[in-house]
């Protein structure tokens, strides 16, 4: 705390000679219950400056935006904001976007079925005597659309345009609202390399015209690349603000303040599995054939072959939208897709898979990237989502649940997993995300299944939980599972796999050892296939 | 699963199937019928007698049901301008709701027969048919006040009332009739409401549901005759509401088994109802009912035909029992017909010999 | 923490207080006449129906929120095929109730396929059902009331089963001994459950349950031995309700209404067969509704096409009332039955003290509204952790 504070001082002093601070967070507090959220947080934020806050899920990062945004109102925390040395005081979200603050959600708040433009304006529209003017509604949407750099018809149905240029719609409509300060929160978890680039591109140029930017990020790469400056939050609390080119700002010391202690080894370290490498192939993909569901005759897995060993993890790489979710969710049951075709093999032997139970049947279990429409039922305890895989396993004959059998197994999932949760009848929404996840990794291993998909496993999730569940999936393949890992994180590609098959617009482009390979040639392989 | 998609499909188009087929050879004019409800015994009664008198005096006829909704008869009323009829007889859903409809009418000539609802608020109503329905109530309460001897100043004695739906205008005509002749007696202290419920809003029944008045009853009955109070008469200004008193009384005991003793009929409440609906013949046979106010719809579908046979001839229109009625517009021409009250004793000859019911159909 | 669970006990209870709440009001209103042996009877045997829809609606709202609005419908048709075999064809009588009961599967495995398999909204599907079955039912009775059904007919709502049974002994005496019965099962069960219990909590504080449970049964057959009997209606509804709590609560069956509800593609990712489950529900709601239109027509002893109007919306305001939430996946039988149970008192309470009743409408409004809204309040109020 002392450190922080008189860096802070040091930091304001140095700047207010020419450069007035756009936003200054003085001593906010806020507290849930008995739990301090937030513990005396002071930010001083000068004009034009892209600010990263970084911190483990629960460090108080979004309670931090939802107070600068209005969320949470001005009489429910303690503590002052000042905007450009006028103390602020919001009662809901329009206050704060009157006076300039804008947040980008990590949830889009676009409606799918309306034109960018429409989106843009919403809740903001040009009218005249309240009826929409559509002329300028179409030029104004034009003029905001390039200086964010998409290149659009105004026209087209957001549903029609790709995940990074729906991130750029979302950016154009803060835009649109006069914006100093712009707050990011984790924009690049559903972008790939080239949008996230933009994305940056897009900052620095904003950063030009006097713009603000507050970035919150899990990604520590593009914090390092993009920020000015860094601000740790742990527990609450502002551990230390790091300026570029002042402070060293390295990957270690930004793990080091985030979870508190020095991570040594960012993988865990494991027996390689070189024996393997003669081992017999466990299941085999032949000919995978997958359409869009919803758009005839276009194949989104073609041809696609894969074999996985036992005690093997598998990485599957490739940019977002390479077909390698639907490639995952077509294996599990069908669950997407149209016309599927192709052939499963375990042991040599041809499995038939029309439905999520014959998948379960067949030994297979995965792990949806979108936990909450897919691996959950948030509404309900921990302890029934852990069950409801397997529930003929602890049933008496007559298919009546038996409940002290439930509660045994839940809890002792919740122990081996560290499922930090007061109780096993505690309702997942309440959960922090990492902890949702090690539910869902609870509930699956629960099917106990023999090969194991996990897409995005740690994707929105702490360093210290990612550490957890990197060392969980080493145990399971000791345990003679295996595993197919989809990561967009390249770093975690490497850091887990073995085995690693490179996927871009539905078919493999490339298969390596993890030896032989690196981030670069990764990515070649992808940009020499585009 | 493809299969049963398919029957299920062929199902859903074999069903609105049924039903059609049936044609017409149209000699004279076209007459459009409109009734209100299907599901009402009465209107699916009158529509199919008028309907087949018609029919056999050589016109062709267009019946519809607009299953108790104001708007889909007027759409239906518009379907049979549309279709060339030259008189529309129509018993209204809501008869404040048909202006409009009717002055199109009247632009191409159409006679319209107001059925035994009168049509109000617009001078495009031609004729009138009716029971006089003011006099049901008073019928009912006539009854009442000779069965007991009120007359003859016995007393006091316990009565509850049962009337129809709020909103309708008839059931506010059989109250206030039934009213008119008890409010004395009342008054007087020689009938007692014990259950204190006597203003029209406080005795209604929504929908005129059978269910509904019988819920009402039980609770009449646990919360003032648990004692030595003995439940004398109760007036139901309907039969359907009857069916539901009789139900609670049979289950509080109040109404003994006829069957074993006949004497008990003498012990019975006096029930009153209205319809002679073949459920509460049955109960007027039984002893459960005691009466039940007779309206031979068969003549208004007369008079209907007389009038349609006489526009068609051109004759001057017969003008007995006729009236004048007004509808807030104009006076209409209307001809009354007096109900006829129902007991044990002239059951058979109103309901049976007159053919207006078939002994077996009956169920007693 | 006792604070802490008192306090969610409270909440747990709330509509349980409330049913008790009103109840007490209105047995002050009315002087005593509520909780008359013959009213509680009456209250009984008016509300059976209602009760009976509003288990099935439970399991329609759970699965995802939805409704199912045919009810009315085909409680009416099923009434109206009943009452023409028994009354006009003069058919056996258990004959024709398994029949029509099987006419109910068939009817909810019309709607169940078109809802569950080709994924037509189920609002759609049973307001096409609402007029569909209506229109039969007017068909099939030609618009006529059919009357009277058989005496042992209307034993089905109207009866008491000592009468039935035909045990000549006095009311008060096999009503209590039934009782003694009923306790002396429900004590062998509880001491078997604690037996299995590996941690048993306090020897005292199980007996003061157990004796208060007994006393809770012989209260509650009191009225019963001191009017007819325990009606048959009762032992229906008795079972009925049992019979899905287990279902709902202990079984599989019930954990998959449940999942498919709470989020119906985490559902059919863990391997459930949503549209199964979705199919069964929608086939149990109109076996239900059959069973109901049994028993309505037995309590009006008529079969008439306008039976069961509105009683679809009746059967949904009990399910709101007693804590259903409507975007599916939180609610429990029992809840389904206070909910009715509250309903069936205000009703009965305002009808007794001969309130008018379009003011009965009007309470009976915001009442529901009051419910619904403690309820979400209650629910939005609570703290919020781990947001972040």
């Amino acid at each position: 705390m002392g450190v922080e504070k008189t860096m802070n001082h040091k930091f304001v002093s140095e700047n207010k000679q020419y450069n007035e601070n756009v936003l200054e967070i003085c001593d906010v507090e806020k507290v849930f219950g008995e739990t301090k959220a937030l513990n005396k947080v002071n930010l001083s934020i000068k004009k034009g400056e892209i600010r990263a806050l970084v911190g483990e899920n629960g460090a108080g990062k979004s309670t931090l935006i939802n107070i600068l945004c209005g969320i949470y109102s001005h009489h429910k925390y303690t503590g002052k904001i000042f905007l450009e040395g006028k103390e602020c005081k919001f009662k809901k979200v329009k206050d704060s976007e009157d006076v300039g603050i804008s947040v980008v959600h990590q949830e889009f708040t676009l409606i799918p079925q309306m034109s960018i433009a429409e989106n843009v304006f919403l809740g903001n529209e040009k009218h005249k005597n309240f009826i929409i003017d559509w002329k300028l509604t179409k030029n104004k949407a034009k003029e905001i659309l390039d200086r964010v750099g998409l290149k659009e018809n105004g026209e087209t149905s957001v549903k029609d345009i790709g995940i990074g240029k729906q991130q750029l719609t979302e950016i154009a409509k803060a835009l649109n609202k006069k914006v100093k300060v712009l707050i990011l929160d984790e924009p690049t978890a559903a972008l790939n390399e080239e949008d996230s680039n933009n994305l940056f591109n897009l900052l620095l140029k904003f950063k030009e015209t006097g713009i603000t930017s507050i970035l919150v990020s899990h990604k520590l790469e593009e914090v390092m690349k993009i920020a000015d400056s860094v601000t740790i939050l742990r527990d609450g609390k502002v551990i230390e603000t790091l300026v570029k080119g002042i402070d060293e700002i390295s990957r270690n010391r930004l793990i080091s303040g985030m979870v508190g202690r020095k991570v040594e080894y960012y993988f865990p370290k494991k027996n390689s599995n070189t024996d393997c490498v003669d081992c017999n192939v466990f299941y085999e993909i032949k000919n995978w054939n997958v359409k869009h569901h919803n758009i005839k005759d276009k194949y989104v897995v073609k041809n696609l072959n894969m074999y996985i060993k036992k005690n093997e993890i598998v990485g599957i790489a490739g940019l977002a939208g390479s077909g390698r979710t639907e490639f995952a969710m077509s294996l599990f049951g069908k669950l997407y897709g149209r016309d599927i075709s192709g052939s499963v093999y375990k042991n040599g032997k041809e499995i038939y898979i029309n439905s999520v139970s014959d998948a379960i049947n067949n030994g297979l279990a995965y792990v949806s990237e979108d936990r909450k429409n897919y691996g959950l039922d948030l509404s309900d305890n921990v302890k029934r989502n852990i069950s409801i895989v397997n529930l003929s396993k602890i049933c008496t004959k007559s298919k009546i649940i038996d409940e002290r059998k439930e509660k045994e197994i839940a809890n002792y999932y919740k122990q081996i997993f560290n499922i930090k949760t007061n109780s096993i009848e505690c309702e997942t929404r309440k959960l922090s995300g990492g902890n949702q996840q090690k539910v869902v990794l609870s509930k699956w291993i629960f099917s106990n299944p023999d090969l194991l998909i996990l897409d995005e496993p740690t994707r929105g999730i702490d360093v210290a939980t990612k550490h957890e569940i990197y060392t969980f999936m080493n145990n399971l393949v000791k345990q003679g599972k295996s595993i197919i890992m989809i990561s967009s994180e390249m770093t975690e590609i490497l850091g887990m796999s073995d085995r690693i098959y490179v996927m871009n617009s539905g078919k493999i482009v490339g298969e390596f050892y993890n030896s032989e390979v690196s981030q670069e040639i990764i990515m070649e392989c992808i940009v020499k296939t585009s | 699963m493809k299969k049963l998609l398919i029957f299920f499909v062929s199902l859903s188009f074999v069903f609105p199937m049924c039903g059609c087929g049936k044609k017409d050879t149209p000699d004279k004019w076209t007459i459009g019928i409109s009734m209100p409800n299907k599901a009402l015994e009465r209107w699916n009664k009158d529509g199919e007698y008028l309907k087949k008198k018609l029919t056999d005096s050589g016109y062709s006829t267009i019946l519809q049901y607009p299953a108790g909704d104001a708007n889909t008869q007027i759409n239906q009323i518009e379907d049979m301008e549309a279709k060339g009829a030259k008189v529309i007889v129509i018993a209204a859903v809501d008869t404040k709701s048909l202006a409009n409809v009717l002055n199109k009418a009247k632009t191409q000539n159409i006679t319209v027969i107001a059925y035994d609802r009168l049509i109000t608020d617009t001078e495009d109503v031609d004729f009138f048919v009716t029971f006089n329905n003011k006099e049901v109530g008073v019928m009912q309460a006539k009854f009442v006040e000779k069965k007991l001897g009120l007359r003859e100043k016995k007393g006091p004695f316990n009565i509850e009332f049962i009337a129809g739906d709020q909103a309708d205008e008839n059931a506010h005509s059989f109250y206030n009739g039934a009213m008119s002749v008890l409010k004395e007696y009342i008054d007087s202290g020689k009938l007692i409401v014990p259950s204190g419920q006597i203003a029209f809003e406080k005795v209604v029944t929504p929908g005129w549901e059978t269910a509904k008045a019988q819920s009402r009853m039980d609770n009449i009955i646990v919360a003032n005759y648990l004692g030595q109070k003995k439940l004398d008469a109760v007036l139901a200004t309907s039969d359907c509401l009857s069916l539901g008193v009789i139900n609670a009384l049979k289950t509080a005991d109040i109404i003994k088994n006829l069957e074993t003793n006949s004497e008990n009929i003498l012990l019975n409440p006096i029930i009153t109802g209205q319809d002679c609906d073949k459920a509460n013949v049955a109960s007027i046979v039984k002893g459960e009912q005691s009466m039940s106010v007779f309206k031979d719809t068969r003549k208004l579908g007369d008079k209907v035909k007389d009038i349609i046979d006489s526009l068609y001839e051109g004759k001057e229109i017969e003008i007995n029992g006729e009236e004048k009625f007004n509808n807030g517009a104009k006076d209409v021409t209307t001809y009354f017909f007096e109900p006829v009250c129902i007991e044990k004793d002239n059951l058979v000859k109103e309901l049976i010999e007159s053919g207006y019911y078939k002994k077996e159909e009956c169920n007693w | 923490m006792n604070y802490l669970s008192i306090k969610k006990s409270i909440k747990q209870y709330a509509m349980t207080i409330t049913l008790i709440a009103i109840t007490l009001l209105f047995e002050f209103l009315t002087k005593g006449v509520l909780l008359s042996p013959q009213n509680i009877t009456n209250l009984i045997m008016q509300n059976s129906c209602i009760l009976l829809l509003s288990i099935g609606m439970m399991l329609c709202i759970l699965t995802g929120g939805n409704i199912d609005l045919s009810v009315g419908s085909v409680l009416a048709f099923v009434g109206a095929i009943n009452g023409k075999l028994i009354i006009t064809k003069e058919m056996p009588i258990h004959f024709v109730i398994s029949l029509v009961i099987f006419l109910g599967f068939l009817i909810g495995a019309w709607q169940g396929f078109w809802i569950a398999y080709v994924r037509i909204p189920s609002f759609i599907v049973t307001l096409s059902g609402m007029l569909i079955f209506r229109g039969l039912a007017v068909l099939t009775l030609k618009g006529m009331t059919l009357t009277p059904f058989p005496n042992i007919f209307q034993e089905i709502s109207g009866g008491f089963v000592f009468n039935f049974l035909k045990i000549k002994y006095k009311t008060q005496f096999v009503t209590y001994t039934f009782a003694l019965i009923l306790t002396i099962i429900y004590i062998c069960l509880q001491v078997l459950k604690r037996n299995k219990k590996e941690r048993r909590d306090n020897i005292y504080l199980f007996l003061i349950k157990n004796v208060f449970v007994c006393i809770v049964i012989f209260l509650c057959v009191t009225p019963f031995a001191n009017f007819k009997g325990i009606p048959i209606i009762l032992i229906i509804l008795g079972i009925i309700t049992l019979f899905y709590s287990f279902v709902t609560q202990k079984t599989i069956y019930g954990r998959y209404v449940y999942a498919v509800g709470g989020n119906e593609k985490a559902a059919k990712c863990s391997g459930i067969d949503t549209n199964k489950v979705l199919f069964y529900v929608y086939v149990n709601m109109s076996v239900l509704a059959a069973i109901a239109g049994i028993v309505f027509s037995s309590r009006t002893n008529s079969a008439s096409p306008q039976a069961g109007i509105n009683f679809e919306l009746d059967a949904v305001t009990s399910c709101y009332i007693g804590g259903a939430s409507a975007s599916g996946g939180i609610g429990t039988i029992m809840g389904a039955i206070i909910g009715g149970t509250v309903m069936g008192v205000l009703n009965n309470g305002m009808s007794i003290m001969g309130i008018a009743s379009d003011v009965q409408m009007t309470i009976k409004g915001i009442a529901l509204i009051t419910a619904v809204a403690f309820d979400v309040i209650s629910k939005n109020s609570k703290v919020i952790r781990n947001v972040v």
